[in-house]
């Protein structure tokens, strides 16, 4: 076996660890993921920690409809019009009150019991004089295994094509760390 | 100038509210958008709240009802199924409006006729309902199909494809698994042809 | 949970007491208006002669039940004096008044002062006083019997279809257990009843306090008992104002012509709102508007306001909050309303003039969508909440 093969081998089994400690990928449904994530959005507003009103944070946070034809995916989203490729500030987003803003996608599929958590984006970006852009979380929908290159669940640090492993997070975990986890420090390092 | 409230501020009002403070509202909405109301409440108010949540229907009589609160042990209740009542039970109700006191709190979900009933026969529970009237608009956390069609457009922008194109390889299991392309077959109502 | 969170569920909860008059009082909010409440007058009366009855009637929300709870912390502070605060609405179904009926809530209460060694002799009189209440022989506890409102083999004064006729023998039942605790004790009693103010009936209602009332002052009892505000429209000349011995009528409180009564409401509100910085005295004044000197409509506004500001993310109460929490009480009050009612209405608005004799007009003041003033002078005035939205909807059309 080369290198190359020994380091798609570990891949998977990198991604097989992540997915068997994600437990925390189940809901009751898209409704109650909505409402985990309001609350986690508002507390946040009343600890200060956001820029967006809480009246602003009810036309922000929306969910596809129930399908028509009955149970199926649903997406829980930031930001309803628009999904937001271009990074543009003038798209609806959430923004904290020191510069960073961030939107998300999450794909829940109601046609299980509980309702599973199956793919999500989660973009932070930060304002120019930060090192990195932005900071992305990508969990792709389950598909054939050498689709996703053991990469299922990565992380972009600050650019498109830059992927590494990400640490097993929830959606409301990663959430929090947009919230809580990734101050702006007030005096940069320098090398 | 009419003030409708949405699911998250009706959330954000009772989450502010005092754990023991007893406080009751009203939801008006129509008839056929009860039961969902209730379900999506009885999922959610829980996570707000940080408490139980039980759901009661009067549509067994005001005496059921009451007998059913007072055996609760939930923080909150939703209440709803008032189809039945007529003006006397509304009364009623009225009169013993003392027996609601034990309650953290309640919302009663209403249609335009049941509220009617309710303030013209009982004033006393409406005098302690006071304010708290709230014409409610359900649904609106959901997208609507104008802004399903708008975030579309702006999927097709970004991959210069079309809905039929990644339908077409959804189907024949070549799809990308980036998160996108899953969201794209959510919003065309295709969840189903994601890889599972 | 945050301290934004924490900082506003208190002070909810310093409003919400109003929902509970007696908790309002244990935290410490009441305050006292000096000429204002009739509260001193009933004390006064009944420290000067405690075997007298009190009747007290006032619109929803005039604050009756907290001057009567007020009224029976300041008996008990007059030494021989014991009151006894009772809602008679936790006893049974109101719709159900018949005479006797305060009678047989007074003889079981009677029956709980006694020692297990006390009630011996009077096993006979508990049983006559148990069975006029029940129906029956109590062996459930009382917790079930109050829960008990659908057996309908039971014809006791406190269920569902009294058919009770032993008012004499349930009389003497409760004189003879009323003289062994008042003369043993040389404690005068005062029985406070509440709750019956919500009763529609009033030719019941007349009957039961010219029955019952009769009686317990006759034995020597002081009786103070909150009735229905229709009770004084629907009054025939002569009249059943002779069935207590003093009768007190509740007004609201004209806050725009009388500046002791804003002054009160503004203490009202500046006692639950501890933090300065939260309101300013233009949007007091707002709140003390639009509540029209109802002081439960004060409360109501106050707390729902608060809310508003949470709700929105703002750190403090402005006028738009509270425009949206009058909003929602004028909603309130436009439920429920006839087609009559409302013509009536909009021409009090239109005329400035509202006179009350028409079933209308009581209805309409009953319900506390017209408010009644007796000072400085009596006026009729339709509530403001309301007011604002009938003269926005004529604004629309």
């Amino acid at each position: 076996m080369n290198g190359k093969d020994i380091w798609e081998k570990s891949r998977h089994a990198i991604q097989a660890r992540q997915l068997a400690a994600m437990s925390a990928l189940e809901f009751k449904s898209a409704k109650v993921l909505w409402a985990e994530i309001s609350k986690l959005l508002h507390t946040a507003s009343d600890d200060g920690v956001l820029k967006t009103k809480k009246h602003e944070l009810q036309s922000l946070l929306k969910t596809t409809p129930q399908p028509k034809q009955g149970k199926n995916v649903r997406a829980v989203m930031v930001g309803a019009e628009k999904k937001n490729f271009r990074r543009s500030q003038d798209l609806p987003h959430i923004a904290r009150s020191d510069g960073a803003w961030f939107d998300f996608s999450i794909l829940v599929d109601e046609t299980k019991k509980p309702a599973a958590i199956i793919g999500f984006d989660f973009e932070i970006r930060f304002p120019d004089s930060q090192p990195i852009p932005f900071l992305r979380y990508d969990l792709n929908t389950p598909g054939h295994n050498n689709q996703d290159d053991g990469l299922r669940f990565h992380i972009h640090p600050g650019h498109d094509d830059v992927m590494i492993h990400s640490a097993p997070m929830s959606p409301l975990e990663i959430l929090q760390q947009f919230l809580y986890g990734l101050p702006i420090p007030s005096h940069p390092r320098k090398f | 100038m009419i003030y409708p409230v949405s699911a998250d501020e009706l959330l954000q009002r009772i989450t502010s509210q005092p754990e023991d403070g007893n406080i009751w509202l009203v939801i008006i909405t129509p008839t056929q958008d009860h039961e969902d109301l209730v379900n999506d409440l009885y999922d959610t108010l829980g996570i707000f709240i940080e408490g139980s949540i039980d759901a009661l229907s009067g549509s067994r009589g005001l005496d059921s009802l009451l007998e059913a609160l007072n055996r609760s042990e939930a923080s909150y209740s939703i209440l709803a199924g008032f189809k039945s009542w007529g003006a006397s039970d509304w009364q009623k109700l009225d009169r013993l409006r003392s027996r609601l006191m034990r309650r953290r709190g309640a919302c009663m979900i209403l249609d335009n006729y049941e509220s009617n009933l309710l303030f013209r026969n009982a004033p006393n529970l409406a005098s302690w309902i006071g304010p708290r009237v709230y014409p409610f608009t359900y649904g609106t956390e959901l997208l609507t199909e104008e802004e399903q069609q708008s975030r579309l457009q702006s999927f097709q922008q970004w991959s210069g494809q079309t809905d039929a194109e990644v339908i077409a390889l959804a189907e024949t299991q070549s799809l990308p698994s980036d998160p996108e392309y899953g969201e794209w077959l959510v919003l065309l109502g295709r969840g189903d042809l994601i890889e599972r | 949970m945050s301290e934004r969170l924490q900082r506003f569920r208190k002070m909810m909860a310093a409003f919400e007491g109003a929902a509970d008059p007696a908790k309002a009082l244990e935290q410490g909010y009441y305050v006292h208006a000096p000429g204002k409440l009739l509260v001193d007058q009933i004390v006064n009366r009944i420290a000067l002669r405690p075997a007298s009855s009190h009747l007290l009637v006032g619109g929803i929300g005039t604050g009756k039940t907290t001057q009567l709870l007020m009224a029976q912390r300041q008996l008990q502070e007059i030494e021989d004096i014991a009151a006894y605060y009772l809602d008679v609405s936790t006893y049974t179904d109101i719709r159900n008044l018949k005479p006797g009926l305060l009678i047989a809530i007074l003889g079981m209460e009677l029956c709980g002062f006694l020692t297990e060694s006390e009630k011996a002799p009077f096993q006979q009189e508990i049983v006559a006083i148990e069975q006029s209440a029940y129906g029956y022989p109590s062996s459930r506890s009382e917790e079930q019997l109050l829960r008990n409102l659908i057996t309908p083999w039971n014809e006791g004064l406190l269920t569902m279809k009294p058919s009770f006729t032993g008012q004499n023998i349930l009389e003497e039942a409760v004189c003879k257990i009323w003289k062994f605790c008042s003369e043993d004790y040389s404690i005068k009693y005062v029985f406070i009843f509440d709750g019956l103010d919500r009763s529609q009936d009033l030719k019941c209602f007349s009957e039961l306090i010219r029955s019952d009332l009769q009686f317990m002052t006759s034995i020597g009892m002081g009786v103070i008992l909150v009735g229905p505000s229709a009770f004084l429209y629907s009054m025939p000349k002569n009249d059943d104002r002779d069935l207590t011995d003093n009768l007190y009528y509740q007004p609201c409180f004209d806050v725009e012509r009388d500046i002791e009564s804003h002054k009160f409401f503004s203490n009202v509100l500046r006692t639950r709102l501890l933090n300065v910085d939260f309101i300013d005295q233009k949007a007091i004044d707002k709140l003390i508007l639009y509540s029209g000197g109802v002081l439960r409509d004060l409360i109501k506004l106050a707390e729902t306001s608060v809310e508003e500001v949470y709700a929105s993310g703002d750190d403090a109460l402005e006028i738009r909050h509270i425009e949206k929490a009058a909003y929602g009480l004028g909603r309130n009050k436009l439920f429920g309303i006839s087609e009559l009612e409302l013509d009536l209405l909009r021409k009090s608005i239109e005329n400035n003039q509202f006179a009350i004799g028409s079933p209308e007009s009581i209805s309409l003041v009953t319900s506390g969508r017209v408010l009644e003033y007796r000072y400085p002078g009596t006026r009729y005035a339709v509530h403001p909440v309301l007011r604002a939205q009938l003269q926005a909807s004529v604004k629309a059309a």
